[in-house]
């Protein structure tokens, strides 16, 4: 069996002079530092979750305003359609009131209903001066 | 050692040369090609679409509508978005009233796009869109009514498919009924629907004028069933009636057989959409003998109750002129001879004349000169130069033979007369108005004085004795309560084909109340089967005179004199028995 490769074992470094590092009494400092480093992410964690949810407000109010412009548009297309529909049927209507009142539809009418040709007009020849009133 | 390095060495040139191209490309496409680009792009979005102009409706001169355009629908569809062809052309057969097979056949044409029914009306359009059939669609053509059918069609004209005026009134304001069409520019999904927030540029089209006529619609329905009943009844080939204000040339009816309907013009013929009345010309017999009466009165030629003695026959050049009937030499006075409408007597005055005199007199009352209507095509009427006149044309010019007229030129001779002499240019529209509703008043026509107003009252006189007197050819025009002043025509035809004589031409033209003149009508038939107009015009004109005053509200006016005195008989007897003869048999024009 082969040997495994013997692994070089660095000894530790000695301490490099005007290190700033230095040992603090005991085990507590190492936990204690912890915390400390929590507490100064959390602002920023904040701030991020913050820039996010405005963000997807910003996005979502974005959507949701081109979606609302976009059901404004559709709406208005419709109310114009709407528009040049009733002034179709009013030129509509408009053509069948004339057509109603055309003289040769009137005539037959009024043929249907027993109505005859009025007779020749008179006129009668009024004295030049009224009569006194004595 | 050196493998992989020339391997990653390799693998970076060829992601430089790849990034490389790339890059060029984009520099390519974005820097040198980008207007191209962007037009392509452009094109696939944006849509441009021509918004058709409402073309302005027609009124007549109360506000009736002759004339109006209406937004119809039309159905057509994109065979290659219809999923199921047979089960559509089943949905819209029984809609369209169209055979299914046809339909199923549009549906599976390699097309994509395919008329199914053009300018339906909008309930059956509804009924279709409600269908839902996918690739069926509808669009809106704008199409021209005539709501009261053929009246006045001659007059309105009509139009083509595009909108355009063809024929009428519809033709000549062309311009002003069509108004400007605009564009709208805008952006497009692939599914055709309008992008929202995308381009969206309109130009709104100007919608044409509205015309408001001179035309009664009453007046005009009178006149053309009174010339329906006279064509039909005299089985005439054709004819036309004008109504004319002789104060302000505005027509007031203008009826022409045979007639057409102008929502369905396609199916009349050329003959029937003519306005005869405007385009025909015709040789226009007695009724002209009023230019020679008012020429030889306002010369001091003759005075209407001058004696002439009149033979029943006169020899001018080579040829023999004669009355209607043989009589003996009577003594006429000039009005009797207007109102018997005696061909010989008129002669002798025309010879009295001159030539030269009555050629100018013809002139200015219009003949061979248009009356400057607003109405296309109208014909100049015929009048020849006096240096090519033939020793004969002085038997026949005098007497409304060898010169033509309209029945519009004519009418506007007597309405000239009847405007104490001053001719006024005849018009059809009164206004224009706006999309808006401005009123624009037509210009006020021209007019011109022709004889002086003292010849106008005596000729008015005398034309008065045509109706009331004894004699008088024109007695059927008479209507009851009123002065009638008027002359009766009756002359040769020449007939279209062959450019000879063949057949007569019959009318009758005046204006009342004599007394105070407030309307002229004229009357003019082709071809009826009684050749005098004493006969076929006459009740015509006084059915159509009588509505129309009654219809406008117009008094008897002042009483006139009649002018000259009607003898008793003739005074010297050709050997014939004469008089009580004469007075019995029916008048002659």
């Amino acid at each position: 069996m082969a040997s495994a490769p013997r692994r070089r074992v660095r000894s530790p470094a000695p301490a490099r002079k005007g290190s700033h590092l230095r040992v603090i009494a005991g085990g507590r400092a190492r936990s204690s530092t912890k915390p400390a480093s929590r507490l100064s992410s959390r602002p920023a964690l904040r701030f991020g979750a913050a820039a996010a949810i405005v963000l997807a407000a910003f996005v979502f109010g974005l959507v949701l305003l081109h979606v609302l412009l976009a059901q404004s548009a559709f709406r208005l297309q419709s109310l114009q359609d709407e528009v040049r529909l009733q002034e179709a049927r009013f030129r509509e209507m408009r053509y069948r009131v004339a057509s109603s009142e055309a003289p040769a539809r009137i005539a037959e009418a009024a043929e249907d209903i027993g109505l005859v040709v009025p007779g020749e007009q008179r006129y009668l020849l009024a004295p030049e001066e009224p009569p006194g009133e004595e | 050692m050196g493998k992989p390095r020339l391997r990653l060495a390799s693998l970076f040139v060829l992601l430089a040369l790849g990034l490389a191209a790339i890059a060029g490309r984009l520099v390519w496409v974005q820097g040198f090609e980008s207007t191209r680009y962007v037009e392509i792009a452009t094109q696939q979005r944006e849509r441009r679409f021509t918004l058709p102009p409402q073309r302005g409706s027609i009124y007549d001169r109360d506000g009736a509508e002759l004339a109006i355009s209406m937004d119809v629908q039309t159905v057509f569809a994109n065979p290659h978005f219809v999923p199921d062809a047979a089960a559509a052309a089943n949905l819209l057969a029984p809609l369209l009233q169209a055979d299914p097979a046809e339909l199923l056949e549009k549906l599976e044409r390699e097309s994509g796009f395919v008329y199914l029914a053009r300018k339906i009306d909008s309930q059956l359009a509804e009924k279709v869109r409600a269908l839902g059939i996918p690739g069926v669609s509808l669009v809106a053509e704008s199409k021209r009514f005539y709501p009261a059918g053929n009246l006045a069609a001659h007059l309105l004209g009509f139009v083509g498919l595009d909108n355009n005026g063809l024929g009428g009134i519809e033709a000549h304001y062309e311009e002003r009924l069509r108004g400007e069409p605009g564009e709208v520019l805008m952006e497009r999904d692939p599914a055709g629907r309008p992008i929202p927030a995308g381009t969206w540029r309109l130009k709104p089209p100007t919608a044409g004028d509205h015309l408001v006529l001179t035309i009664d619609r009453e007046i005009q329905f009178a006149a053309e069933k009174a010339l329906e009943r006279t064509v039909t009844g005299f089985d005439a080939v054709g004819g036309s009636i004008v109504v004319l204000r002789p104060s302000t040339g505005e027509v007031l009816a203008m009826a022409n057989m045979p007639t057409f309907d102008p929502n369905e013009f396609g199916a009349s013929t050329d003959e029937a959409r003519r306005n005869r009345a405007v385009t025909d010309m015709y040789e226009p017999g007695s009724t002209s003998k009023v230019v020679t009466a008012a020429a030889a009165i306002e010369s001091n030629v003759i005075g209407p109750a001058d004696v002439l003695s009149v033979p029943d026959r006169l020899q001018i050049g080579s040829k023999v002129f004669t009355d209607y009937r043989p009589h003996p030499v009577m003594d006429l006075t000039f009005a009797d001879v207007i109102a018997q409408s005696s061909n010989v007597g008129t002669l002798k005055v025309a010879q009295l004349l001159g030539k030269e005199k009555l050629h100018e007199y013809l002139g200015k009352f219009g003949y061979g000169r248009r009356t400057g209507i607003d109405f296309p095509g109208e014909a100049p009427g015929m009048l020849p130069d006096v240096d090519a006149w033939w020793t004969t044309s002085m038997g026949t010019i005098p007497i409304g033979q060898g010169v033509a007229v309209t029945p519009l030129q004519m009418t506007s001779v007597l309405a000239t007369v009847a405007n104490r002499g001053v001719a006024v240019t005849p018009r059809i529209v009164l206004a224009t108005r706006d999309a808006r509703g401005n009123r624009s008043p037509a210009a006020a026509p021209e007019d011109h004085r022709v004889i002086d107003e003292r010849t106008s009252r005596r000729l008015t006189e005398i034309l008065l004795g045509v109706t009331e007197k004894k004699n008088g050819t024109g007695k059927l025009a008479r209507v009851p309560g009123y002065q009638i002043a008027g002359k009766t025509g009756s002359a040769d035809r020449v007939d279209p084909g062959s450019g000879g004589y063949q057949g007569y031409v019959t009318s009758f033209i005046g204006f009342a109340p004599a007394g105070d003149p407030q309307l002229a009508v004229g009357v003019v038939i082709d071809n009826p089967s009684v050749h005098v107009g004493s006969v076929t015009a006459a009740p015509a004109f006084k059915e159509v005179m009588q509505f129309a005053l009654r219809h406008l509200g117009i008094g008897p006016g002042p009483v006139l004199p009649t002018e000259g005195t009607p003898l008793p008989g003739p005074v010297r007897s050709g050997g014939e028995s004469g008089s009580s003869e004469i007075s019995a048999l029916p008048a002659g024009d």
